[in-house]
């Protein structure tokens, strides 16, 4: 019971910390800070996508930035074409992000293992070229710009203003992450749980283990969506190589090193791979090569994460992962 | 009619190099279960190889140096960054990843971001098939050619190439055969990564070099694997080319782009049906 | 005496091999059933033929009035049938008591994504419950990859129980346990066949001789005589096909 008092108890500091973040950075003389934070909690989103179907139903999804960009390409769209209000290109976005894997999780989790992670690819290239070339809708490359309208006219909350900008991102993150607790611990998420575990017992139990995926690519497609709808918002902009492949990559890298198949682990991971690239993109042009060195590193040393190792530590008092076959009590019977 | 004959050929052109490099990426998945991300980023790397060491030792030279050097990486690679991390099983195409971002960055830094061409190592054009055709392209598909069969030769007629096959059959029995498994798998990714620095090394005087070319070259190479049949070497040539030749064909009546689009989804359709592969073989 | 299980001409070949040979067998409600048999004598496969795992060649498997020959294994189990495997198989990652949890909220058809699982009270009571008949009780929070052998078979006993079935078919139940796993594992057997109707198919004669109250001996796929225990020990054709028989009787 302590490690997951423990684990709650930093969760809430953590959430506690990032709000305070507007009010406290500006004491630092540090508001462009407040941005980075903010884009740190939209792209922690799009790692959180990953790590659902990764951490907790096994599934290595190599193509989640296609519903990033539906996600943000309908939200452009939706402002630049049909003249949505905020609310209505994000409803735009995310629908559109989750129909869009609907449709593609039912083909892609027919496969499992690398026909998953490949066939993932292959559709995320897919609408990548074909964004590329659709340069009338969505400017391909050189994508969309446009100016965000008010989140609420009528109270003059507008993403122009820093802070009301972060804490609109920031409720948003947080009411996905108390929803994927809220997953993880709920029937359904057992049933991810016992899928990824042992497909042919849950199978024996009666789960539908096709089902079981699908709905949770379609969730996963549904939080990506979300990412990229808020990132189209921040950055008033919208191009197709966010949907390249090496995007989804990324976001891989985060699940990985912060911790797959933990809730923090996607923010973590996420906000140290971006911290680290400010920092680092001034002080050496190559810092690429330090990721992915940091990269192999984790996963040879630490491939539980960040999260992952620490959260073994404070598990200590009950045995893990090196297990005895026999239990310490029948050792001491004697026979 | 003209352009239609020169789109074909230059498909079957990197229809063969590309055969080498995905023949590479196929070993490597056959024997040792990686999905190797980084492989395009091994041929980019033969392609900036090849274009510096010709500058001092001539191209012909480059050749023979390039797919050595492959060798010497490839081994190094599997000894110390693949084999740590093999355990953890999905997690090894997070690892290649990694690589792939230490491969690109290394060559931005090293050669720079501004892409160079190469000087064909053979001037002039043939006549062939009623247009003027560049002899080095002729070469090129010659060499690769003989390249691919040399590998069938090898995997069939020398010991080494016995034990990959057993290996990639049934690793528990090759052990108990003593077969050396371990060494075999090193030389396996040894094979691989030289096998696509060679495609890169023949293509060099023919693309653009820079370190953003592996990129482009990874999702044909993996389509040519994954239609032609994860682990099926034949399958797999035989896929390269005909996607080459039929992405050329296509994109004499439409762009490149639509072109890529249906050998995407001819290749979705592929795996949706048989994840096998379209070509009988090995299976996994 | 009513039937539990009615099987009537059952038979299965592969190719040129037939794993059971037209077998016609009763299996009487209210009493604890062993089936027993030299290795290869089909019974495992009979097993898989009964829960829709094998597809038979010919004959039918009565259970409450329905012939199960066709029905697919899921749907075999929501007909209140059970079966644990012979190769034991639980949710290593999940503790004991999560094991059985989602095998009840499975069975309950639960699948929400918008309440915790514990705060299914019906769900937790069961959950309960099933820890309590199969003594994992005092194993509740640990996670079932560490269990000992003897205790992985008692998980498989409960995640057959979570279903509720009117029959249970425990397929080599002690196998590879210590001696005082063996007591304590068949004690719980005993327990339930109480409430349950049970098949056994057990290897260990003094466990069956024990417990059973009715004999079923397999041979080469075919059946070979169904007598209580005493008999079963008794007639010359069982100690023939085994290379002996039991020391001790009852």
């Amino acid at each position: 019971m302590t490690s997951i008092r423990i684990r709650t108890v930093s969760a809430i500091a953590i959430a506690a910390l990032l709000a305070l973040t507007p009010l406290a950075l500006p004491m630092f003389g540090a508001t462009f800070w407040i941005n980075v934070i903010a884009e740190i909690l939209i792209w922690s989103l799009l790692a959180m996508s990953v790590n659902l179907l990764f951490g907790y139903v096994g599934l290595l999804s190599f193509g989640q930035a296609l519903y990033f960009g539906f996600g943000m390409y309908g939200a452009a769209i939706g402002i630049t074409q049909f003249g949505l209000g905020l609310w209505g290109a994000m409803l735009l976005g995310v629908t559109a992000a989750t129909a869009m894997a609907a449709v593609a999780g039912a083909f892609a989790v027919r496969l499992t293992w690398h026909y998953f992670a490949i066939i993932t690819v292959v559709f995320s290239l897919i609408f990548y070229f074909t964004a590329m070339s659709a340069k009338s809708l969505t400017g391909g490359d050189d994508g969309l710009s446009f100016t965000a309208p008010p989140i609420l006219a009528a109270a003059g909350l507008t993403l122009t203003d820093k802070t009301t900008q972060f804490y609109f991102i920031f409720l948003i993150c947080l009411a996905c992450y108390l929803g994927m607790a809220l997953l993880v611990s709920s029937p359904l998420g057992m049933r991810f749980a016992a899928v990824r575990d042992n497909e042919n017992r849950a199978s024996l139990i009666g789960i539908n283990v096709y089902l079981t995926r699908w709905l949770a690519f379609v969730i996963a497609g549904f939080i990506a969506g979300i990412a990229g709808a808020l990132f189209a918002l921040f950055g008033r902009y919208a191009s197709a190589s966010y949907m390249f492949y090496h995007v989804s990559g990324e976001a891989v890298v985060w699940t990985i090193v912060g911790g797959a198949g933990t809730l923090m682990g996607p923010l973590v991971g996420t906000a140290l791979l971006i911290l680290f690239r400010e920092v680092m993109s001034g002080l050496w042009e190559n810092y690429l090569i330090a990721v992915g060195a940091g990269v192999i590193l984790v996963v040879m040393f630490a491939p539980r994460g960040v999260v992952g190792s620490l959260n073994s530590l404070t598990l200590r008092r009950k045995a893990s992962e090196e297990a005895p076959v026999v239990s310490p009590a029948e050792l001491a019977k004697v026979e | 009619m003209e352009l239609v004959v020169a789109l074909a050929i230059n498909g079957l052109v990197w229809g063969l190099i590309v055969a080498l490099i995905a023949l590479g990426l196929s070993i490597i998945f056959g024997l040792l279960d990686i999905i190797n991300v980084a492989h395009g980023d091994f041929f980019m790397v033969g392609t900036v190889l090849g274009l510096t060491i010709a500058g001092t030792t001539g191209f012909w030279i480059a050749l023979v140096l390039v797919p050595l050097l492959g060798l010497m990486l490839g081994v190094l690679i599997e000894r110390f960054v693949i084999r740590p991390t093999i355990n953890a099983a999905s997690l090894t195409i997070v690892t290649t990843f990694g690589l792939s971002m230490i491969l690109q960055e290394s060559v931005r830094a090293a050669f720079g971001a501004q892409p160079r061409r190469m000087a064909a190592p053979i001037e002039g054009t043939i006549p062939l098939f009623g247009i003027d055709y560049d002899i080095y392209r002729i070469f090129a598909a010659a060499f690769s050619a003989m390249c691919i069969a040399g590998f069938f030769l090898f995997m069939s007629r020398t010991t080494l190439g016995t034990w990959m096959r057993a290996v990639r059959h049934d690793r528990e029995t090759a052990t108990a055969l003593g077969i050396p498994v371990q060494r075999v798998c090193a030389f396996t990714f040894g094979l691989g990564t030289a096998l696509a620095l060679l495609g890169g090394a023949i293509a060099a005087p023919i693309t653009t070099v820079e370190f953003r070319t592996g990129v482009d070259i990874l999702p044909v190479s993996f389509m040519a694997v994954v239609i032609g049949g994860l682990g099926n070497a034949k399958g797999t040539v035989a896929a390269a080319v005909l996607l080459a030749v039929l992405e050329g064909l296509v994109s004499s009546i439409a762009d490149p782009t639509t072109a890529r689009i249906s050998s995407l989804a001819v290749m979705s359709i592929a795996l949706l049906v048989r994840p096998h592969g379209l070509f009988a073989g090995a299976t996994r | 005496m009513d039937s539990a299980l009615s099987i009537r001409g059952l038979t299965k070949r592969f190719g040129g091999l037939i794993a059971v040979d037209d077998i016609s067998v009763e299996f009487p409600k209210g009493l604890l059933n062993a089936v027993i048999g030299p290795n290869g004598a089909g019974k495992t496969t009979l097993f898989n033929l009964v829960t829709g795992m094998l597809p038979a060649t010919s004959g039918s498997v009565i259970f409450e009035g329905a012939d199960l020959i066709g029905a697919r294994p899921h749907q075999i189990v929501a007909r209140g049938l059970s079966r644990t495997l012979q190769i034991k198989s639980v949710f290593g990652g999940m503790t004991v008591a999560d094991n059985i949890r989602i095998a009840v909220l499975a069975h309950e058809k639960i699948s929400s994504p918008f309440r915790t699982a514990a705060s299914y009270g019906a769900v937790t009571a069961r959950v309960d419950d099933l820890l309590v008949q199969t003594g994992l009780d005092r194993l509740a929070t640990t996670d079932a990859g560490i269990l000992s052998y003897g205790d992985v078979a008692l998980l498989e006993i409960a995640l057959a129980l979570a279903n509720r079935p009117r029959l249970l078919l425990l397929d080599e139940p002690i196998c590879g346990m210590s001696p005082s796993e063996t007591e304590r594992t068949v004690a719980r057997i005993s327990e339930l066949a109480r409430t349950t109707d049970v098949i056994l198919i057990e290897h260990d004669m003094e466990v069956v001789f024990a417990i059973a109250d009715l004999i079923t001996v397999m041979a080469q796929g075919r059946l070979l005589v169904q007598d209580k225990p005493k008999a079963v020990a008794a007639d010359a054709r069982v100690q023939e096909v085994y290379l002996g028989a039991p020391e001790e009787v009852e």
